[in-house]
């Protein structure tokens, strides 16, 4: 009896325990809805806890979120693409130097020739320095092509770094297997000849969370809607989802708990919020094994 | 016994003698109380705490010293549990008849697809990092184990974890409860 007084005391006192009681409310409430308590506690917690709606209303919202988040393991695979950098095309650079005509006889024909020859060879310079020119620009224009591949290939060398860093951390997040499961998928707008569902997306049966990355055109569209359906009924809709940038273009990520995908078939649609024309309408098939 | 405003202002003085501090210390204790008969069996807490605040504020305006108003809060709340309780138990032990425990297992099929619903449309609205984070701290199996792991990669203390883990899931409570028509905070 003292020691519950002084607890109580203690939790008008001071705000950090009773952040701590908050907390301590929520782990119980799991542990029952998770069944983890005895059926002593359990009834213990059912009278002395369910008397009223707010913790019922508590109990309900711990269960609907233990249901979403139920069979969790870690394993995410990311993809990797290759890259291959171009060759850089080599340079090229000419030059010429004009050549000189000697002078052989007569005066006057000797400074005819000597006058002609000049024109002669004022031409023939015009016409190689034109030619280096152009060597010169064709050359300054493959650098610059150089560069660019050059630049596009750290660039890429860059992002796949990044995605390697990215699945370093995902994978360090949980060392052992046994843990829950996100699977990332990419899916495109496309039929079979058939017309029917295009894309089959396996996932592992441990899969808890699936993200499907669709890719979206117009970086100047700031949030999408999502609706999925099955057979023509609403399974789940969301609501301004925002594109990202990546080097592979602008996408969406769509995130959906396998718990909730009870069929195998289902249509997926990503609609501008802005007002902008243009559904694109995904099929797609989840086969888990 | 209704408040009157200068046994309000009373209390308010009590609480802190800067105005802007005393009204952060009323919601404090307010909030306190609420959460209290929660778990005392008291069917209407926010009354119960209200009733709380007026007996000790209508108390300081009769002119009775109050050193510890903190000890004094709980001494009247325990007070006011007790008449609830005596008043409810009736009431309680239908509902324990009523209540059956509640296994995810066995009752999956069974749960509200409308709170299933909001459920996803509130984790959607999570950032990836902080969704990974939901997802890894509720897996079960050793629980206890995985979340000190958890702590260790993220660098933090245990307790710290189970604090932002909280913060998270009040965050989520409050969107379930605006996506719920019928839905109490």
């Amino acid at each position: 009896m003292e020691e519950r007084r002084q607890i109580e005391q203690r939790y008008f006192d001071d705000d950090e325990f009773f952040q701590e009681m908050l907390i301590l409310e929520e782990e119980l409430i799991d542990r029952y809805v998770n069944g983890d308590l005895s059926d002593v506690d359990s009834e213990r917690f059912e009278i002395s806890y369910l008397t009223n709606p707010q913790s019922r209303s508590q109990v309900e919202f711990a269960k609907s979120l233990a249901g979403a988040l139920s069979n969790v393991m870690v394993n995410r695979p990311l993809k990797e693409r290759d890259s291959q950098a171009p060759r850089a095309p080599s340079g090229l650079l000419a030059a010429s130097s004009p050549q000189r005509h000697p002078l052989t006889w007569g005066l006057i024909a000797g400074l005819a020739v000597v006058i002609i020859g000049a024109l002669l060879l004022l031409i023939g310079n015009l016409r190689l320095y034109k030619k280096a020119n152009r060597f010169e620009q064709e050359s300054a224009s493959l650098s610059q092509q150089r560069e660019e591949t050059n630049r596009l290939n750290d660039q890429m060398n860059r992002d796949l770094k990044q995605l390697e860093q990215e699945k370093k951390r995902i994978e360090s997040l949980s060392p052992t297997p046994a843990n829950a499961s996100i699977a990332i998928r990419t899916i495109f707008p496309m039929l079979t000849r058939s017309g029917k569902a295009g894309q089959v997306l396996h996932v592992l049966p441990q899969t808890t969370l699936l993200i499907l990355q669709a890719p979206v055109e117009s970086p100047a569209i700031k949030t999408y809607q999502v609706i999925v359906t099955k057979d023509g009924a609403k399974v789940l809709q969301l609501n301004h989802l925002k594109s990202r940038s990546t080097s592979n273009g602008n996408i969406i990520e769509i995130p959906l708990i396998t718990s909730l995908l009870d069929g195998l078939s289902y249509t997926l649609m990503i609609k501008p919020e802005d007002g902008e024309e243009g559904t694109d309408i995904y099929e797609f098939e989840i086969q888990i094994r | 016994m209704a408040l009157t405003q200068r046994a309000f202002d009373l209390l308010l003085v009590h609480l802190d003698p800067d105005r802007k501090q005393a009204a952060a210390k009323y919601e404090m204790t307010r909030k306190k109380l609420i959460k209290f008969f929660e778990w005392q069996h008291c069917y209407n807490a926010d009354a119960c705490a209200d009733e709380t605040i007026d007996r000790v504020a209508n108390k300081l305006d009769s002119g009775t010293e109050v050193r510890d108003l903190g000890k004094y809060f709980n001494g009247v709340a325990r007070l006011i549990a007790l008449e609830v309780f005596r008043e409810r138990e009736t009431e309680a032990r239908v509902i324990r008849k009523m209540i059956r425990p509640i296994n995810p297992g066995a009752d999956a099929d069974k749960e509200d697809p409308s709170r299933l619903h909001c459920m996803q449309e509130c984790l959607s609205k999570l950032s990836r990092k902080t969704l990974e984070l939901v997802v890894s701290y509720y897996q079960p199996g050793n629980k206890k184990g995985n979340r000190m792991r958890i702590a260790q990669e993220m660098n933090i203390q245990l307790n710290a974890l189970r604090l932002r883990v909280h913060k998270i899931r009040r965050k989520l409570r409050k969107c379930y409860v605006q996506c719920l028509p019928n839905e109490k905070e």
